[in-house]
């Protein structure tokens, strides 16, 4: 295995290729890489380049995708323009896998199935195209009930991106390709597993994610929650948005996370919101179509009621909330 | 090289063990048994091989050179070519804390870390923190407090807890045991440990 220290972002850039990996923190690569689930040949390691900042711009916040999720959390910045950031970075992991773990990469994370990140089973259609799944075949318990197609029912990792979804963030993208920058709504860059479980983000060849923008509103009401039985092993959570006009929902986001093969927004859930008057009864006829689109299985038959939960639990904070942030 | 345990050939964290436990026989016997040593510490001027990198970094206070494979996890090369055994080989997932060691002084549990990402670090284990053999007052706290029973996760809880004092927690109960998340302890001392950390915080004031 080759390890590049890379000191431009273009130098990074310039040793992408197949099988090469960017590294960030490196805990979970490397974690992945001892289990033989990942085999790179090359890792790029990030850690030098100028990603590391964290800015208050005109109505946005930036920040570079090798910060640190500690920094962030530490962040006076976070805490005065998106306290909600602020919240679920402290339940992420643990404080000193919070040390070392990067923005880009927790947003990255590959999915914590058992079974994918076991290289001792042989069906696993994320890992060995067309092997099949064996959560699926065997009936495991594990598994997400939004998004999931025949060959892959794993559920994603990230919860930054469950933050940042009900944020309204884009993530910045760089090429290789003449050095292309793009941007793309956060939600954006997860795609459903589909026929090509393996590909679980919209990223071409060798792209580069470079930093998160996260616009500043003093309308927007935000709420979290979440149910988890391990610091590492989430169960399910929710973060919502409510912009609020004369106590009317004016736009609503519900972005649920464990429980979906990428950070999934409960667009029905968002509907049954907009337009009427905040209450704790809009609460309940919005938690009424959380399921909306859900396809438990027998053996998953705990997870909507976790869903329903968490959303329940989000929307009530945010209804709560009465100290809005300001610019 | 591969990984895959169905090969049926030692993983490469079983030829690290294998390796370390080689370099520890040739320390008794003249000749060099079986396989070399994936990373060594060579006193002079070490040169790596195809495939390896050269590390120069501070363990302990220590300025080293340090031959390392670059897929070492920073856990192999302080137990096994450091001969630090007080980092402890535990989950291996980075939830159990039994391996937390300093780097640039913050807490990271080093089985995760790859060695290859701590170039011109400064690397901190428990041996670091009494480097004169005096104890420092987390240590003396936790003695006082019984904070250890059969001793395995202790020097990572000693390690955190130094960091803890230094980090940006609350002085309240619940603040401690937010910030011990990711530090079990199986004998069941975790209460103990917590008071060790109030009690050196409440000195400090």
């Amino acid at each position: 295995m080759e390890w590049i220290a890379a000191k431009t972002v273009a130098e990074a850039l310039a040793h992408a290729g197949p099988g090469a990996r960017y590294v960030g923190g490196g805990l979970s690569l490397s974690l992945l890489s001892e289990r033989g689930v990942e085999r790179p040949q090359r890792l790029i390691d990030l850690s030098a380049l100028p990603l590391r900042s964290i800015e208050g711009r005109q109505g946005e916040l930036r920040i570079g995708a090798m910060v640190r999720l500690a920094a962030l959390g530490q962040e006076p910045l976070v805490q005065t323009i998106a306290p909600l950031l602020r919240q679920v970075v402290a339940q992420i992991a643990t404080p000193a896998i919070r040390n070392q773990a990067t923005v880009g990469g927790e947003l990255l994370e590959r999915p914590r199935c058992p079974l994918f990140r076991d290289a001792t089973n042989p069906r696993c259609a994320k890992r060995l195209p067309g092997s099949g799944c064996a959560v699926l075949e065997e009936a495991h318990a594990a598994g997400a009930i939004f998004g999931t197609s025949a060959a892959c029912i794993a559920a994603s990792a990230s919860e930054l991106a469950v933050a940042l979804g009900a944020l309204s963030a884009q993530v910045t993208l760089l090429s290789p390709e003449g050095l292309a920058e793009r941007s793309l709504p956060i939600l954006d860059l997860y795609v459903e597993p589909g026929q090509t479980p393996e590909r679980e983000q919209a990223l071409t060849p060798g792209e580069l994610l470079t930093s998160v923008t996260v616009p500043v509103s003093s309308q927007r009401r935000f709420g979290y929650a979440r149910i988890a039985d391990s610091p590492l092993l989430p169960l399910a959570s929710a973060a919502v948005m409510m912009e609020l006009r004369d106590q009317q929902v004016v736009e609503a986001r519900v972005i649920l996370g464990g429980l979906a093969t990428r950070p999934w927004r409960a667009r029905a859930c968002e509907q049954a919101l907009r337009g009427h008057r905040v209450s704790d009864a809009l609460v309940e006829l919005a938690v009424a179509r959380v399921l909306d689109g859900a396809k438990p299985r027998p053996d998953s038959r705990h997870l909507p009621a976790l869903a329903t939960q968490v959303v329940r639990a989000a929307l009530r904070h945010a209804v709560e909330e009465h100290a809005t942030v300001r610019r | 090289m591969t990984d895959r345990p169905e090969d049926g050939e030692l993983s490469r964290r079983q030829f690290l063990v294998a390796s370390a436990v080689s370099a520890a026989l040739a320390k008794t016997a003249s000749a060099q048994p079986g396989l070399p040593p994936s990373a060594a510490l060579s006193p002079a001027r070490p040169i790596p091989r195809e495939g390896e990198l050269l590390l120069h970094w501070t363990v302990n206070g220590q300025p080293q050179q340090v031959v390392i494979d670059p897929q070492a996890s920073l856990m192999e090369v302080l137990r096994e070519s450091l001969g630090l055994t007080s980092v402890r080989r535990g989950c291996e997932d980075g939830s159990c804390g039994s391996c937390t060691v300093l780097v640039d002084g913050k807490r990271i549990p080093s089985c995760l870390l790859w060695a290859a990402l701590c170039q011109g670090k400064a690397i901190t284990t428990v041996e670091g923190l009494s480097p004169d053999g005096e104890l420092s007052p987390i240590q003396a706290a936790f003695i006082r407090h019984k904070a250890s029973d059969c001793g395995f996760c202790t020097p990572g809880q000693v390690v955190a807890a130094h960091a803890i004092l230094s980090e940006p927690w609350g002085s309240d109960e619940d603040s401690i045991q937010q910030s011990l998340c990711g530090q079990q302890c199986a004998c069941g001392r975790r209460p103990q440990i917590a008071a060790a950390i109030a009690a050196v915080r409440s000195q400090r004031g």
